[in-house]
């Protein structure tokens, strides 16, 4: 018989052993991308592919690790699977994600028989292809973006097959990360098989499955329970991406949200065809985007795994944006467009639950990638990093500033690290004033790092989004600030760059990169006066957008709000509004 | 003869502890905090045990004390008007932080502030690169133009974080000086004196923070010592730190950052003190009070030290017992949610109005209810009745709220209450065992806090952990703790050599440059101190890992086997640790780190005699406890009637003023010669 406690108990049994593989993974890895910023996961399975449980670091992964096993085990049947054995994936038409997020996972024998599957996927630093980081903004199809693995066995029996790491590590720029990333994660895999047999020891094999199963259940049941309360009905947003990296051309991404009784539609259908540069999304992050908005506005509480899944019916078309087919370019996907899919999802829902979801956020990952040879040490580096920006306000307050939002939440590598660790010069690293899309409750603060390329040409990668487009606001909330690329060279000439680009520099270049803001949420005229000198004595917002945009007039000496000014100000300019 | 105290001033109570040095006896006290100045309730405290004891002040020859100022002032907010000054470029470092959102799903909750406001932190022109090149000289006229703007936001306190600046202080100790001769009143804090490791906005958070908590923890310590000399009690006052050990309070006054799990630690102190008594090397402590749970690990006697710690969500990197926190304690609100779960904490019912038994207007049921309906608390006897409690109101909400809507009764709604708060509390303490490679099973639980021994047994059944001690006063346990504590004093240095080019004498170099600064430290400190002595260690990694684990070096000269030991160990401790190690690859050291240790005092606890081991005691009252699904007609003893050597067997249910212990059916207790209740498994 299933129970409330024991459902509690089990839930945070094999919560702590997904967790304890993630912190092995993150201690021991050597990308920056893991062990930096956290841009992998760790779950448990049933032997059928269903996630159970996961220790998540970042949103775009929940539906990643939903589908990935499941794909595999059809190309790869459970049956052939022995006590040891580990397989290696990282092929996004059967994994779902991009070419660096490398997956391992191994069945978990108890008994001699086959319980459950552990599994872990991870961004690896460099897995080859034409640009250092495997992210190219300008590749045509995805044998440019890097080495393609298809499931295989890469450790049979116990035994990690040396001849297979050879060939794979001998494809891609950095070979000492990979082979002791690989490591790492089959040691989290290892870690966590053990955990669940003393557990299955503990409690017997059954129980624990019957409880695998119940933990699924209740998170469709609790799921399905906030859909209850929601208004019935279809509600539709269109939002865009500015250009695939190889054309400027617009690109629009249409969803329709529908209410059932205690389920919900979301519909593609209407989204543009695929792209040809890499920005295609595979369903398994569009279903990532999907999964992410709903548990945000319904329930952030939900145990992530399989029963999320179960109350949503996902349509995307075949062939567009958000469900290519092969060999489409897809590896800033993750990047940009799974952050517009979804704003485009939140905006849906933004229409009849205006006050449970913010304004847009950034709307990119800002990733931006150096590599070359650090002449430091002849040996080839990659800096790769993904940049936060401004957080959109809701009904309750102002957006975070240089924040990461959305899908993911990786961390930063400090300025004292990149540093050390790469030819390079971090000149500053601040908030972007005057960003912000403002409202009576204000977006966040874009974010910009300067970085100088020290004593050796280099190949920079920046991917971004929102150039022109800018995040938009709620309620009468403006909308965030434009993101900005500059370079500027040893001789002080300025360049203004395109949002996605990846190009050759010469020594001494500096890279300024500027992050959008987010979105307001509600009339500027109606914030806080208090607040908006707050933000002017900060040296976020100008005393002219101040006065210009808020109608709040600030004694530039004091920083006290002129009240009387101040109210007949916004008294003319909400007459002009209207 | 002479008398040694120590003060523990915590949320609710203050405890103290009173040694009488010549009959090594202990006499303790515990009266109400006062929040609006902890120095009240102190010398209240201190005053009733002395009078209460026939001891003067004048014999007190020891004060040492654990302070919660500098955690609440940084928790509240309430802290001095702070600066930073750092390198240009870089003001937002301190907003920034590692650029992520506290929660992944929740579209409202926001990063706690930054404590420093961004129109207080200023840039100057400087700049130090990776290899402590100066590539931007500070110039004077700088910092003077800056004082002028200090002096006009009336600034308190100033933080001072350069870039690089762990590899060459000249920068900030030259604005700290002109500052200084500037503006004589205000507090400074330099990151290179404070924190000199790499990552900069770990060490400007932790700098920042020191410089918040300066002026308030002068401002107490001086009040309190006023407060002491006018009392006549003449011993100096010593501060427990984060790290379990005492600094002087001048020193307290200088690096505050260090004081912020004072209290704490103090329970980490009891439970090593406690090792050394039993010879259980290796023990977990629990530490359970109102609102959360403590969770601690001591491995071959000693606590394990962590240099990543926050509080709040404010990171300190200064090494400090590792103790993990989670939201489970007594006044935890059990609550069913929309998909049918029992949930427990970490929503806390708190002092007010607390668990709906206290009658003060507490409407949700919380773990301590549980434990009332199921007859493991006394409804008449929480502290020794100085509490009125009403039943009835636990049993109302328990069947409101939970009983009802999951069609069982009371007793199993509250039997389940339990269930699943051990089941949360048996996750904290996997986080500080088995997610860092150790076994539960090898350790021995060991339960304080009011409520820690109530749930202890449950918790090592849980965890296959086959012994349990229940110290004999568990509610002032970290009082106890601070009077077995050592002069401790932890010294970092980053420098980043590959095994290639490490050699003994190299490192010799670093740690003689470390301690010489060290000597002189303690010398102006003028502590009486015997036996000093140094603990060299060093943070290893494979090189381009982030995290680091720290090895012990030995205490002799340095030599070439030193050193493959080290390295040895470094792989050992990752396989330990992870489930795998990279034998083959070379390692690099990332810092090295000095500990000052001086014995201030030792506490000598004699043993009692022991009466026959057979002999059991007739139990005070009978009352009914549920245990798995029913009542038993359970014996209640009075724990200070218990003498060493008693027995009893579970289920069982002993009270005193501080806690009530629970021994379930299938244990065994046995008082030992320190009144110590030892508990073990029968089977």
């Amino acid at each position: 018989m299933v129970d409330a406690v024991t459902l509690e108990v089990m839930r945070n049994a094999l919560q702590s052993i997904a967790e304890e593989m993630g912190v092995t993974l993150i201690r021991t890895a050597l990308s920056p991308n893991i062990k930096d910023r956290k841009d992998c996961s760790t779950a448990i399975y049933t032997q059928d592919g269903r996630l159970a449980a996961q220790a998540e670091h970042i949103p775009l992964h929940l539906g990643l690790m939903q589908s990935v096993v499941k794909e595999v085990l059809k190309a790869y049947p459970v049956e052939e699977l022995s006590q040891g054995d580990a397989l290696i994936i990282n092929d996004p038409f059967i994994s779902g994600s991009h070419l660096p997020d490398i997956c391992i996972f191994m069945p978990v024998f108890y008994k001699g028989e086959i319980t459950a599957i552990m599994a872990n996927l991870a961004h690896h630093v460099d897995v080859g292809g034409k640009t250092p980081g495997s992210t190219p903004t300008n590749a045509a199809s995805i044998f440019e973006e890097g080495l393609r693995i298809p499931p295989v066995k890469i450790m049979k029996q116990g035994v990690l097959d040396l001849e297979i790491m050879k060939l794979l590590s001998h494809n891609v720029r950095t070979e000492f990360e990979f082979n002791g990333d690989i490591r790492a994660q089959i040691a989290a895999n290892s870690v966590g098989a053990k955990r669940l047999v003393e557990l299955m020891g503990k409690y017997g094999r059954k129980k624990v499955l019957d409880y695998m199963e119940e933990i699924i259940k209740y998170s469709e049941r609790s799921l399905r329970e906030s859909i209850k309360t929601l208004e019935k009905g279809t509600w539709e947003f269109t939002d865009y991406l500015e250009g695939d990296g190889i054309s400027q051309d617009i690109i629009s991404i249409k969803a329709a949200v529908t209410v059932g009784n205690d389920s919900i539609k979301v519909d593609f259908t209407g989204t543009d065809q695929q792209a040809r540069g890499p920005v295609n999304s595979t369903r398994a992050v569009t279903l990532a985007c999907v999964y992410f908005a709903v548990k945000a506005v319904l329930n952030p509480e939900i145990p992530s795994n399989e029963g999320v899944s179960l109350p949503l019916e996902v349509i995307t078309p075949p062939g567009t944006l958000v469900n290519p087919v092969f060999p489409s370019p897809v590896s800033n996907a993750n990047i940009n467009t799974a952050q517009r899919i979804a704003d485009v999802i939140l905006g849906c829902f933004a229409q009849f639950l205006p006050d449970k979801v913010p304004a847009a956020s950034a709307g990119t990952m800002g990733l931006f990638t150096i590599g070359g040879i650090d002449p430091r040490t002849n040996e080839f580096y990659s800096y790769v990093e993904t940049y936060g920006g401004g957080q959109g306000a809701n009904i309750r307050g102002d957006g975070m500033d240089g924040v990461h939002t959305n899908m993911t939440n990786t961390l930063n590598p400090p300025s004292e690290v990149i540093e050390i660790s790469y030819p390079l010069q971090v000149m500053s690293y601040s908030l972007r004033p005057d960003t912000e899309g403002p409202g009576k409750f204000r977006g966040g603060m874009g974010l910009c790092r300067a970085v100088k390329v020290i004593g050796h040409s280099a190949r920079v990668t920046l991917s971004s989004e929102r150039g022109n487009i800018q995040p938009w606001g709620m309620q009468g909330g403006m909308p965030g600030q434009n993101s900005r690329n500059i370079f500027v060279d040893e001789k002080g000439n300025e360049k203004v760059k395109p949002t996605k680009i990846t190009t050759e520099v010469e020594q001494g270049t500096i890279i300024y990169y500027h992050t959008p803001g987010g979105g307001g949420y509600g009339s500027p005229l109606e914030r806080e006066p208090q607040k908006t000198a707050g933000d002017v004595r900060a040296e976020l917002v100008s005393l002219e957008r101040a006065l210009e945009i808020y109608g709040v007039v600030i004694n530039p000496l004091t920083f006290e709000v002129e009240k009387e000014q101040t109210r007949s100000l916004r008294e003319i300019m909400s007459e002009n509004k209207s | 003869m002479t008398f040694r105290i120590a003060v523990d001033s915590g949320g609710t109570f203050t405890d103290i502890a009173l040694l009488d040095e010549n009959e090594q006896k202990i006499y303790i006290s515990k009266v109400p905090s006062t929040p609006e100045n902890p120095a009240t309730a102190v010398m209240t405290g201190v005053l009733q045990v002395l009078m209460e004891n026939n001891a003067v002040p004048e014999k007190v020859s020891y004060f040492l004390h654990g302070t919660t100022v500098a955690t609440n002032a940084l928790l509240e907010l309430k802290g001095a008007v702070t600066a930073l000054i750092t390198t240009r470029g870089f003001r937002d470092v301190l907003e920034i932080g590692r650029q992520t959102r506290p929660a992944l799903y929740n579209f409202f909750q926001r990063k706690a502030p930054a404590i420093v406001p961004r129109e207080l932190r200023f840039e100057v022109n400087e700049r130090i690169l990776f290899n402590s090149e100066i590539e931007t000289p500070l110039k004077e006229e700088a910092i003077l133009s800056l004082t002028a703007k200090l002096r006009e936001r009336r600034i308190e306190s100033a933080a001072i974080c350069f870039l690089h600046s762990y590899l060459d202080p000249r920068h900030e100790k030259m604005v700290k000086r002109i500052i200084q001769q500037e503006m004589p009143d205000i507090f400074v804090s330099c990151s290179s004196e404070i924190l000199p490791e790499f990552r900069e906005y770990e060490r400007t958070s932790t700098v920042c923070i020191n410089a918040y908590v300066m002026p308030a923890i002068k401002k107490y310590l001086e009040d309190l010592e006023v407060k002491l000399k006018e009392n006549k009690i003449r011993s100096p006052l010593y501060i427990m730190q984060s790290n379990g050990g005492i600094i002087s309070s001048q020193m307290a006054r200088e690096h505050s950052a260090r004081t912020v799990l004072s209290g704490p630690a103090g329970g980490v102190n009891a439970g090593k003190f406690l090792s050394k008594l039993t010879g259980e090397l290796n023990l977990i402590t629990m530490d359970m009070g109102g609102t959360s749970l403590d969770v601690s690990l001591i491995s071959g006697g000693q606590p394990r030290y962590s240099t990543e710690s926050s509080i709040g969500s404010y990171p300190i990197k200064l090494p400090m017992i590792e103790i993990h926190t989670i939201g489970a304690g007594g006044g935890s609100i059990a609550a069913i949610d929309p998909g049918g779960a029992l949930k427990v904490g970490p929503e806390s019912s708190g002092a007010v109005p607390g668990p709906a038994c206290y009658g003060r207007g507490g409407h949700r049921p919380t773990v301590t209810d549980a434990n009332l309906v199921l007859g493991r608390i006394n409804s008449q006897y929480l502290l020794a009745g100085q509490m009125e409690m009403c039943p009835e109101n636990s049993v109302k909400v328990i069947r409101e709220h939970i009983a009802d809507p999951l069609g069982v009764s009371v007793e199993e709604a509250a039997e389940g209450i339990i269930k699943v708060v051990n089941a949360n509390m048996v996750r904290g303490i996997r986080v500080v065992s088995v997610e860092k490679g150790y076994d539960p099973r090898e350790f021995v639980l060991t339960a304080f806090g009011g409520a820690g021994p109530l749930h202890a047994l449950e918790l090592a059944q849980e965890l296959a952990i086959s012994k349990v001690i229940i110290p004999p006063q568990p509610g002032i346990n970290s009082a106890l703790g601070m009077l077995t504590a050592d002069l401790r004093r932890d010294y970092v240095l980053t420098r980043i050599i590959n095994e290639e080019s490490l050699g003994p004498q190299c490192l010799e170099d670093l740690f003689g440059e470390i301690q010489s600064k060290a000597l002189e430290e303690l010398e102006k400190e003028g502590l009486r101190y015997e036996n000093l002595s140094f603990c060299r260690s060093a943070d290893l990694r494979y090189p381009r890992q982030s995290y680091e684990m720290n090895i012990t070096l030995g205490t002799g000269k340095l030599e070439n086997r030193d050193l493959k030991r080290m390295i040895q160990e470094f792989h050992d401790n990752h396989l330990q640790a992870y489930g795998y190690n990279r034998q083959e690859e070379r390692i690099e050291v990332v810092n090295i780190r000095l500990t000052a240790v001086g014995k201030l005092y030792s506490l000598e606890v004699k043993p009692e005699k022991t009466v026959s081991r057979e002999y059991i005691e007739a139990p005070k009252d009978f009352r009914k406890v549920y245990f798995n699904g029913e009542f038993i007609k359970t014996p209640v003893y009075n724990r200070k009637e218990l003498h060493p050597g008693s027995r009893i067997s579970g289920p069982s249910i002993l009270e005193q003023l501080d806690s009530t212990t629970v021994i379930t059916p299938g244990n065994t207790a046995w008082v030992d010669p320190f009144h110590n209740l030892i508990v073990t498994n029968d089977s």
